[in-house]
């Protein structure tokens, strides 16, 4: 769940439709408060986990989301130099394209890795494609359940919840038809409880969409718990003082890391300035924007600086490391993405610092 | 999957991409993409079997080759979606391929290299001709009837 909310804020940008800033830093914030509960939970569980490649690779997103939310942050900031808040603004789209990628490929390589380690049933080609998905449904689940709190819902996130439901259930259902086994309850908590919004009634209320959000948490809850299990309704028949108390502790660590973190930066998130998805749709090769008519050299031009040049070094990174380690399938990929990453963000102040430079030498 | 039923199903992916040419509006747009993954689905199940392996993503494999399709019959940002349709191609072979190559069966990776290779064309097109879209339609069908 920690990925859902960055990995829905990353595709949104990529995709270039149109959010309020302050939705997609709850969603990035929402990932990191996760991430900060997965953290202090596996403290206590320490004993008990191994650090493998799939650790690294999860350490790996979330110092890419931390960049990326930072990044957002300070690029909002009217206070701070407007040519590094433009020249951060600029960089989010091309960190998104790594960072949507990389969440794709982490998702996909830990529910390999359980399908075959750990319950060789999801052994196949099918199952990481439907983590995925899940992922997804539920970074959708929680925008709602965050807009909610922020006293405001989107309209077009409902609509997108409500579609994504059917898609999900036919993919309830495809494993259902090619394993011979599945969770029927979870179908009917995670897919069929969602339709409600096609009720006005339900949908323009906020407790009608608490309900249908809470819903698809609890279907996807009870879908994990057979994933793990194999075995209907565990969750519920095997409910113990222990384990429900964990679950109570994560949520009210999850909501104090959120709510403290949402009151500290508040003065960056009640702007309501639209900042995503804004930019012309026409940057397509057919209908060139104004600027690329402009002509550069072949390495000077601004594309290649920001997203081309990173991209080439960090998939020059992952085959270095690939070929030191032999380790192609499981870290490859995120290392290069760290690389990318890292030299993306690292631009802007490199310009700023430049443009500086040159001011003083002037003078 | 025979050769015959993996030929029907590509013709079937170009009937369901000239079916969303026609249609606009989101809404309406992902109903009738639902309505392909179903029928899909029905038809994986019924012209194969669905216990062996390969087929688990076919449904998928389809939807990607349709969409991959329709994206050049789009008259805006159609490099980015032709781009993001074949890595959606990319990215459900590649766990085909990996998962296989996981239980010890024989992967596909020749088909694999050539949609990435596809892909990376494409990123560096920058204008595509009506030649150029109808050689691209080609080259996916040959991809996924050879290889």
């Amino acid at each position: 769940m920690s990925q859902a909310g960055v990995l829905l804020s990353a595709f949104l940008l990529v995709m270039k439709l149109k959010i309020h800033r302050r939705t997609s830093l709850l969603l990035e914030l929402s990932s990191l408060c996760s991430f900060a509960v997965a953290i202090a939970l596996s403290l206590f569980y320490s004993n008990s986990i191994k650090m493998d490649n799939d650790v690294y690779n999860i350490g790996i997103v979330g110092f890419i989301s931390l960049l990326f939310f930072v990044t957002h942050l300070i690029a909002a900031d009217s206070a701070e130099d407007v040519a590094l808040c433009k020249s951060l603004a600029k960089i989010r789209r091309p960190l998104a394209c790594f960072i949507l990628p990389t969440v794709f490929w982490v998702v996909s390589e830990f529910a390999l890795d359980f399908a075959r380690f750990e319950n060789p049933m999801w052994q196949g080609a099918f199952f990481p494609l439907y983590v995925v998905a899940c992922v997804f449904y539920m970074g959708l689940a929680s925008t709602i359940a965050l807009l909610s709190f922020e006293n405001y819902y989107n309209r077009l996130i409902e609509r997108f919840i409500l579609l994504c439901s059917w898609f999900m259930s036919l993919l309830f259902l495809w494993l259902i038809l090619i394993k011979d086994s599945g969770s029927i309850i979870a179908f009917v908590f995670a897919c069929v409880v969602p339709q409600l919004l096609f009720f006005e009634a339900v949908r323009e209320n906020l407790w009608g969409r608490l309900i249908v959000v809470l819903s698809i948490f609890f279907g996807v809850l009870l879908k994990c718990d057979f994933v793990v299990n194999y075995k209907d309704s565990h969750l519920i028949s095997s409910v113990s003082f222990a384990n429900a108390s964990l679950i109570f502790a994560g949520g009210v660590l999850f909501v104090f890391f959120f709510f403290g973190v949402r009151i500290l930066l508040s003065r960056f998130f009640e702007n309501d300035e639209i900042v995503m998805g804004e930019e012309s749709d026409s940057s397509d090769g057919e209908m060139p924007d104004p600027e690329e008519k402009k002509y550069y050299s072949p390495f000077s031009a601004p594309e290649f600086k920001v997203v081309r040049l990173p991209v080439l070094c960090g998939v020059l990174a992952a085959v270095t490391y690939g070929y030191f380690t032999s380790d192609w399938v499981h870290l490859a990929g995120p290392f290069g993405a760290y690389v990318g990453c890292l030299l993306v963000c690292l631009q802007p102040f490199a310009h700023v610092w430049l443009s500086r430079k040159r001011k003083g030498g002037r003078k | 999957m025979s050769m015959f039923a993996n030929a029907v199903a590509c013709l079937l992916c170009l009937i369901f991409a000239a079916l969303i040419w026609k249609i606009k509006g989101m809404f309406r747009i992902t109903l009738v993409l639902f309505l392909i993954v179903l029928s899909n689905c029905l038809y994986t199940a019924f012209a194969g079997n669905i216990a062996f392996p390969v087929l688990e993503v076919y449904p998928f494999r389809m939807l990607a080759l349709t969409l991959c399709i329709f994206t050049t019959g789009l008259r805006e940002n159609r490099r980015r979606f032709m781009v993001l349709a074949q890595t959606f191609w990319l990215w459900v072979e590649l766990l085909g391929c990996i998962s296989l190559y996981q239980m010890g069966e024989e992967a596909p990776w020749l088909r694999l290299a050539a949609i990435a290779g596809i892909a990376f064309g494409c990123m560096f097109m920058a204008r595509i001709s009506k030649e150029i879209e109808f050689g691209l339609i080609v080259l996916w069908m040959a991809v996924w009837m050879f290889f």
